[in-house]
């Protein structure tokens, strides 16, 4: 018989763990269900084995992800159930359309085991994702994401010994340089693409920027740190990566003049994005942000979706970074206890107030980031016919502008026509892409276009893992010829 | 490709494709490929190109091998074990029977 919780938390990293914690303090019953192996989110991937076992690992890194230990040691004691190795594969909301009353129904994978939790009130802390860079060559075996990179640094304590160029924007992009430095990297060049103009959005949004002089302060020495050690930082237009069966060189434009740099790791970042599958699939309201180019669950202060027994904290709602999650995830909290019984709406307002106001800070700084590293339409929106959108099924922007001129209209009729998005990444790669596509060529909004529908299951299920799933009703075959035979009778 | 930070970690071996590899206790498949050189995971099933892993945290799919026969294994979210028997995936998966 499966079971029910007061709470089920999706995610374990600063959002998901600091929900877990502030809803333990007010006795709810917690489940916290986390992809990975041990808690931290992609942002303290790894902490606590860095943290005991690997210092090396850790000084490259730096305090800001070490003091994420500190938050997962709280975690740890805070009495919620932690299921590592989880994935989600759907969170269904439909017994609710019948009974406003009736727990959320949450589709896990454990083990190779597919099974259906209950809860009574579930908060998606599924966190962020590197928004796709489309490109020429950016394909080729060699090309990663700059957050991929750090992945593994974290994970594995690997460091490139190649040339390595990191090509983007965004905070991200100085902080992983710095660490692949300090890890002795031999990085050849940092390639900044924001579009023109961006330094005096820069400028003219410092205000924003000194609602945190900490971390404005920090990424002032992160560029000094990359001067003193001589590693080129310059912009860049046209970034073409180029190699055979594997990268070997970046070209580009720098003021007017075609320049090329070899290379062996190509690292591009043009921000992240929240990960929507989990909340579109489980039929949310959505929306578009112009402002982080970026689709997002719509969601009231306190996270609350469409479905308020859904809600969702940290960067899975927005963009905001990993201090804003942890207020986000709190607030979550307050209102999910609430929900529970177990606080009244004036102790959850009054305990929220001091997570208010910090939250408005990150607000304020982000905007500051938001205008400063705003990837340009060029990687939003590529323009070169033969580059890739969708990496699974291999769709170029030349068929996405042939079936948007023939008069497909949206980015779900262009699945049909072209296998955009179809492939085994669900389109988590190219659908905010291929919106923006559609809304460029067909002179709409974004939001307009849409994003593709997402189903369930959002994480890679087989049909025997599906099958096994109580209350499916199919009996285990003892003989595969049962299926194609008609039994005989028993003499 | 790749170097480790010099931490003392407990190491594993695992076959690819017909050598044994090592890696340390705790990668991932991919981070344990990648440590050893191999940066071409599988070829598309659309045109044959190769292409080695993205993202490294389950949202690319672009890391997709076999391991231990079963396809569509995503090497960045499955750990690297003793004795697990890795292969490139060629095209599409096939289903084994």
């Amino acid at each position: 018989m499966s079971r029910t919780v007061g709470l089920a938390i999706i995610g374990a990293g600063p959002a998901g763990m600091s929900a877990a914690i502030a809803a333990r303090a007010h006795g709810a019953d917690v489940l916290v269900l986390d992809e990975q192996a041990a808690p931290g989110g992609q942002i303290y991937r790894n902490v606590e084995t860095v943290t005991t076992e690997r210092p090396e690992t850790a000084r490259v890194l730096g305090g800001d992800y070490t003091a994420g230990a500190a938050l997962v040691r709280a975690f740890r004691k805070c009495g919620a159930e932690y299921s590592p190795h989880t994935s989600v594969w759907e969170v269904s909301t439909v017994a609710r359309r019948e009974d406003a009353t009736a727990p959320l129904e949450i589709g896990i994978l454990r083990g190779g085991v597919a099974e259906i939790v209950r809860a009574r009130c579930v908060i998606v802390a599924s966190g962020a994702q590197e928004r796709a860079v489309p490109g020429p060559g950016a394909t080729l075996p060699g090309v990663m994401g700059a957050g991929g990179a750090q992945s593994l640094l974290k994970g594995a304590g690997l460091v490139p010994d190649v040339p390595v160029v990191i090509a983007g924007s965004g905070p991200l992009v100085y902080l992983v340089v710095w660490q692949l430095v300090r890890a002795g990297a031999p990085v050849r060049a940092v390639l900044l693409t924001m579009p023109n103009g961006w330094m005096g959005r820069a400028v003219g949004s410092l205000p924003e920027a000194l609602a945190m002089p900490g971390a404005l302060l920090k990424g002032v020495g992160w560029r000094r740190a990359l001067a003193a050690r001589g590693v080129p930082v310059m912009s860049a237009r046209d970034l073409v990566i180029e190699g055979r069966s594997r990268v070997e060189s970046v070209r580009f434009r720098h003021r007017g003049r075609t320049r090329s740099v070899q290379a062996s790791l190509v690292l591009l970042h043009e921000g992240v994005i929240p990960n929507v599958h989990l909340t579109l699939a489980a039929g949310l309201d959505h929306a578009w942000d112009g402002r982080q180019h970026a689709f997002r669950p719509v969601v009231d202060e306190w996270g609350r979706t469409s479905e308020p027994a859904v809600l969702v904290a940290g960067d899975g709602a927005r963009i905001l970074g990993a201090e804003a999650a942890v207020e986000t995830g709190r607030i979550a909290a307050l209102d999910a206890v609430y929900r529970l019984g177990r606080i009244g709406a004036h102790q959850r307002d009054a305990l929220a107030g001091p997570h208010c106001a910090a939250l408005a800070r990150h607000r304020r700084f982000r905007e500051f980031l938001d205008l400063t590293f705003e990837p340009g339409p060029a990687s939003r929106r590529p323009s070169d016919p033969t580059v890739t959108v969708c990496r699974c099924e291999e769709v170029t922007v030349a068929e996405l502008e042939r079936v948007i001129a023939d008069g497909c209209p949206g980015p779900n009729q262009a699945k049909a026509f072209t296998r955009c998005g179809m492939g085994p990444c669900q389109g988590r790669m190219c659908a905010t892409v291929v919106s923006e596509l559609f809304a460029d060529r067909q002179h709409i909004g974004v939001g307009a276009v849409g994003h593709y529908r997402i189903r369930p299951p959002v994480k890679l299920v087989t049909v025997g893992e599906l099958a096994g799933l109580e209350g499916i009703g199919v009996a285990p075959v003892d003989h595969p010829d049962t299926l194609t035979r008609p039994k005989q009778a028993p003499a | 490709m790749f170097r480790r930070l010099p931490d003392p970690t407990g190491t594993i071996a695992f076959d690819f494709e017909g050598t044994t590899f090592e890696a340390c206790e705790g990668d991932s498949v991919a981070a344990a490929l990648l440590a050893n050189g191999v940066l071409g995971f599988r070829t598309t099933p659309a045109s044959g190109a190769p292409r080695g892993p993205w993202c490294l945290i389950g949202n690319c799919h672009e890391c997709l091998v076999e391991i231990d026969g079963e396809p569509n294994r995503q090497a960045c979210m499955v750990e690297a074990r003793a004795g697990m028997q890795v292969r490139r995936q060629h095209g599409a998966r096939v289903i084994p029977r």
